[in-house]
């Protein structure tokens, strides 16, 4: 175990975007588990300053219910990271098993799947989602299962990619020959050694999902009893122009989440790059 | 290659079909029932509810109604708005205009600027300016779009008032011909420019990689062996081949801008179908909700059923595997 | 005058702060219609050295020191627009897996008439095309090739059109870098009797670059030995090859199987690996791995002395007795 950690901290070390990112990263679960400790006040109470400007008492201003931004973009970490990393995640398992099952099983599963995959990408996600969380709630559990429902064909062609050249490695072929059955060397040789750029994809796939989102938020689509940074430039749209912290803060605070993922899930990529060329020799 | 158009248009029409059915299923499964929203304000009797009921079919099961609305469209009716009670197909027509629009207009946009700045850097990697335009692309890339659009009209609209913040025509100016035309183009501006710079990241990244992985092929070690000049080598034989996969992006990203704008289009009041989608939602308008859904999907297969062809004749290993 | 004479040529690396020598003090000469094999290790410099020959080195990043001269002109110190006449009309090369040499995306016809054209701009497309077949029928292939794509071709195949290629001006040398290496023995066997013919039918002088020493046994007149960098061992490859001089050229020649002989002869290989090119030993280069080595080799680094003829060693012990 400590082998491995050691590893991993030579591989973050050389690596600058991995190094950023993950420092960001701390800086944002840090922020999302002290919310109540670092926002000056509850997110929900409404002031007598109605949109007032940036200043000592409000350091980024309120909006149009007196409510602090500070506080508001504090506590709009926790909305963010979960349905992010929720949504990606179920994006993942839905892509990684899909995947693997085509990929590996072949022959009509295959045919049957891959063509799944196919026309779920060329289905305008998007839409469904607006149309799902629309008709069906907006509470947050329907937000990120729909959000990891539409999303997993990225991961589901890689992994299948990954799963139909593993398929001809000699520790697979030997497993099959000793007997194992086909389920089980896909879930304890296949998948796992298969996984890598998923995770790298999925991380990118959290970045998607926070912005997704935040455009649900806007459009009113999100969870009213939560705070989301998106619903936050949603409030602030009207005071455009003589509020205009409210939006300006409530995007940048996206921005940032947005680029911390994104940073480390390129980083992964450049890191498992060298490894992926790697994966034709045997035995690795 | 004939072949392999017919396997592409065969995947797009089981996802134009299964598009349709997933819609049907998950709109009237859904709570809230539009009569009562269209009779909402009205003191309703029974036998309005009873009448507009039986009108829009929505008394019959689910499969019935599936089947009656698959009829119509294969006959090429929409059926009627529940809300406006124009025919679906109209009030789509109507929208779809300014969203190709806008979405075409962004689209180009982003893929001429993104790719030349890409070629560009890949021709100058590791220089400072390739750092620069690399950290760049990465901030826009994370950048929402509408909220883009919002500091947008912020600087440009509300502060400068060089440029109007919203709609597509000014609605005071009566003008035709190109007077017209430049008015719309005006107002087009901000929101192209919303869309396009979230989307120049995406073609920059492609190019700039693509072409520095060409470039480091064994074929132009080869070339420059034979004597020919970097300028013939570039132009001919690492474009050709460096552009593949921003083609395919292009397709890609075109097929799914065009949902993806309707955020944009709300924000500035664009006439496109994106905002009208929001509309028909909120009114639980389902013939219109199934009708924009239906055309959307028809778009996006098109768009990805002639990127592919498009890609497997740029590439000619393309369709020679796939005939094996 | 020789046709190719390398004058104590060094290519040194800078990587990393550290000075890479992945060429060392290399002189030798190649006679008109004389065949050299060049035979080293991976890593010996080889192919750099060819590539610094050919000015093909990424500009920058080393650093080419010596003369390379061909038929009395320096090829390192030409001018861009001589560099160019030169390429490919009196020096060509075929690179080792040909499946890269050529670009994915145009047929292999209209590759091979644009290095024609760039050459004999006033030619027309159709004396192009007439050229090219030519040169495709002279290495057994047939004319419709010209329309066939790369990934169409076997590897046989595609070495063929590189050798064609390469041909296309009966350049005077001729330089094959690994180019059999990526085929199976049969064909690679085939197609080395083709290119000895073809040699003897073009007039062009050929230099194999291997880690085969069998290659050069059967197709090279000379043979010269390269490790990390330095020429250890030179002269014509049948005496060469039967008495090696040199410790390192036995090691070769010992791993080796035969056919012939009452097959109990052990088979045996060099131990250890290259050294550091950054860090070589101050002594005879290959000292670390050598049984004979004595402290002198440790110390002094062996200068190329000629034994008799047209052979050449670099070793304390060449020559039967110790030298002083």
């Amino acid at each position: 175990m400590k082998k491995t950690l050691q590893k991993a901290w030579a591989v973050i070390r050389g690596n600058t975007q991995l190094k950023i990112g993950l420092v960001l990263l701390c800086l944002l679960l840090l922020t999302a588990l002290l919310a109540p400790l670092l926002a000056p006040y509850e997110p929900f109470f409404l002031s007598d300053e109605l949109v007032a400007a940036p200043s000592g008492v409000h350091p980024l201003g309120t909006d149009g219910l007196g409510r602090d931004v500070l506080s508001m973009l504090i506590f709009g970490t926790r909305t963010s990271l979960v349905v992010g990393i929720t949504a990606a995640f179920i994006a993942g398992i839905i892509g990684t098993l899909l995947g693997g099952v085509a990929g590996y099983f072949g022959g009509r599963t295959d045919a049957v799947l891959g063509e799944l995959i196919n026309i779920f990408m060329m289905m305008p996600t998007f839409f469904l989602v607006l149309i799902v969380v629309a008709l069906f709630g907006s509470g947050l559990f329907n937000v990120m299962v729909v959000m990891g429902l539409t999303s997993w064909v990225g991961n589901a062609k890689l992994m299948r990619a990954q799963a139909m050249s593993l398929r001809q490695r000699t520790f697979v072929r030997a497993s099959e020959a000793i007997g194992e059955s086909r389920l089980s060397i896909l879930f304890r040789h296949v998948i796992p050694n298969g996984i890598f750029p998923i995770i790298a994809n999925t991380t990118m796939g959290i970045a998607s999902a926070i912005l997704t989102e935040s455009s649900l938020a806007f459009l009113g689509l999100g969870d009213p009893n939560i705070i989301s940074w998106g619903q936050v430039i949603q409030s602030g749209k009207s005071y455009l122009t003589n509020g205009w912290w409210i939006c300006l803060f409530g995007g940048l605070a996206i921005i940032y989440t947005v680029v911390t993922f994104y940073l480390i899930g390129d980083g992964l990529n450049r890191v498992l790059s060298p490894k992926l060329r790697d994966l034709g020799k045997e035995g690795s | 290659m004939v072949k392999y158009v017919g396997k592409r248009t065969m995947t797009g029409l089981l996802c134009i079909v299964m598009a349709l059915c997933i819609n049907f299923i998950i709109i009237h499964a859904a709570p809230g029932d539009p009569i009562r929203l269209l009779a909402g304000t009205d003191a309703a009797t029974p036998e309005m509810i009873a009448a507009l009921t039986e009108k829009y079919g929505l008394d019959q099961p689910v499969h019935i109604q599936f089947i009656r609305y698959a009829g119509n469209l294969l006959r090429g009716d929409m059926g009627t708005s529940i809300y406006t009670n124009e025919p679906v197909a109209k009030e789509i027509m109507d929208r779809l205009g300014p969203t190709i629009l806008l979405a075409l207009s962004a689209s180009l946009t982003a893929l001429l600027l993104g790719t030349m700045l890409g070629i560009f850097c890949a021709r100058h990697v590791g220089s400072g300016l390739d750092m620069a335009l690399g950290s760049v692309s990465y901030l826009f890339d994370s950048t929402p779009s509408f909220w883009l659009g919002l500091m947008l009209i912020l600087v440009f609209a509300s502060t400068l008032h060089i440029l109007p913040t919203s709609g597509m025509v000014d609605l005071r100016g009566r003008y035709t011909g190109l007077a017209h035309a430049l008015d719309v183009v005006r107002h087009l501006i901000l929101p192209g420019m919303s869309l396009s710079l979230t989307l120049i990241p995406y073609y920059f990244r492609i190019a700039r990689s693509s072409v520095i992985q060409v470039m480091n092929e064994d074929f132009i070690t080869t070339l420059r062996a034979t004597g020919m000049p970097e300028k013939d080598i570039f132009n001919k034989y690492v474009f050709r081949n460096a552009i593949l996969p921003t083609v395919t992006i292009f397709g890609i990203q075109l097929a799914f801008l065009i949902t993806g704008a309707s955020i944009v289009e709300i924000v500035f009041a664009w006439p496109g179908l994106g905002s009208f989608m929001m509309t028909a939602i909120s009114r639980r308008d389902y013939p219109l909700l199934m009708g924009i859904y239906l055309i959307m999907s028809i778009c996006v297969a098109v768009m990805m059923i002639v990127v592919d062809v498009l890609y497997s004749v740029l590439d000619p290993r393309i369709s020679h595997d796939a005939e094996r | 005058m020789a046709l190719l004479s390398l004058r104590d040529v060094s290519v040194t690396y800078h990587a990393g702060g550290k000075d890479v020598h992945a060429v060392n003090h290399v002189s030798l000469e190649v006679e008109r219609g004389e065949s050299l094999g060049i035979v080293g290790e991976s890593g010996s410099g080889k192919t750099t050295l060819i590539m610094a020959v050919l000015r093909l080195l990424p500009p920058g990043r080393a650093a080419v020191t010596g003369q390379a001269l061909l038929d009395g002109r320096d090829i390192f110190q030409m001018s861009p627009q001589d560099l160019a006449a030169v390429r490919w009309e009196d020096m060509a090369v075929v690179f080792q897996k040909a499946m890269n040499a050529l670009s994915p995306v145009h047929r292999i016809g209209r590759f091979l008439s644009d290095i024609y054209l760039r050459h004999r701009p006033k030619a027309t497309r159709a004396e192009a095309k007439e050229a090219v077949i030519g040169m495709l029928e002279l290495v057994n292939l047939p004319p419709r090739v010209f329309q066939l794509y790369p990934h169409e071709l076997s590897g046989g195949m595609m070495q063929r059109v590189s050798i064609a290629m390469s041909l296309l001006f009966h350049p005077k040398l001729l330089i094959m870098d690994e180019a059999t290496t990526a085929l199976d023995v049969v064909t690679q066997n085939q197609i080395l009797e083709e290119i000895v013919q073809l040699e003897e039918k073009m007039g062009s002088t050929r230099i194999m670059i291997t880690h085969d020493i069998s290659v050069v046994a059967g197709a090279c007149k000379n043979v010269a030995v390269l490790y990390a960098g330095s020429l250890l061992e030179s002269g014509p490859a049948e005496e060469v090859l039967v008495e090696p001089l040199h410790p390192y050229t036995q090691g070769l020649v010992d791993s080796f199987p035969r056919f012939d002989g009452d097959g109990k002869k052990p088979l045996t290989s060099i131990g250890g690996s290259l050294p550091d090119l950054a860090a070589l030993p101050a002594g005879c280069v290959f000292a670390p791995r050598c049984k004979r080595a004595c402290d002198r080799c440790r110390e002094v680094r062996p200068a190329l002395r000629p034994f008799g003829g047209k052979r050449r060693a670099a070793c304390h012990f060449a020559g039967g007795e110790e030298n002083v």
